[in-house]
């Protein structure tokens, strides 16, 4: 059977988790070819708010960032992964990106061209779902 | 080796992209989800690609 955490459990994973992202972390698009070790030059980098846990809510198992700065001069290249980072780009969370829903054409990637803004107007972690 | 897995972490984001060419602003919501490590593959001689020095 599949293991249940309980919402107290999730919480306590998802503070976790944040914490280690310290009062001045970042949100990092990046290509292809990165890992957590070692997540690569990023494409964007946007600064979450300057708070503990990295600017994210805490207590529950889903944490929200709080108001996220846009990179008004990004990179050229197709978005593949992402990061969070803390301020010393050491990343602490690393992942593959995707389109959230199908109704939003992706076929052909989030391709960024040099001088675009990115700008993130929510951003959540949830570290364990339940 | 059991095939249960646990359920990996998710970043949930919706991002603007305005062109600078255009002005044109692109919106996308998106989804991250959490990549496992990659198993770090030792050397003949007991390294691995996380050694230094």
């Amino acid at each position: 059977m599949a293991i249940t955490h309980s919402t107290t459990a999730r919480a306590a994973a998802t503070d976790a988790v944040t914490n280690l992202l310290g009062s001045a972390a970042k949100l990092c698009f990046h290509a292809t070819g990165g890992s957590v070790a070692a997540p690569g030059a990023a494409l964007a980098t946007l600064p979450l708010t300057a708070a503990a846990n990295g600017g994210f809510s805490t207590g529950g198992a889903t944490a929200t960032a709080g108001a996220i700065t846009s990179d008004t001069n990004s990179g050229a290249g197709t978005v593949a992964n992402f990061s969070l980072q803390t301020t010393g780009s050491v990343a602490v969370i690393y992942g593959a990106v995707a389109a959230s829903g199908s109704d939003i054409n992706m076929s052909n990637g989030l391709v960024l061209t040099a001088g675009d803004t990115v700008s993130c107007s929510s951003l959540t972690y949830t570290a364990l779902s339940a | 080796m059991s095939d249960v897995q646990g359920s990996p972490g998710e970043v949930r984001f919706t991002i603007q992209v305005t062109r600078k060419e255009t002005g044109k602003v692109e919106e996308y919501n998106m989804i991250g989800k959490v990549l496992p490590e990659q198993p770090v593959e030792e050397h003949d001689n007991g390294n691995n690609a996380l050694d230094h020095g």
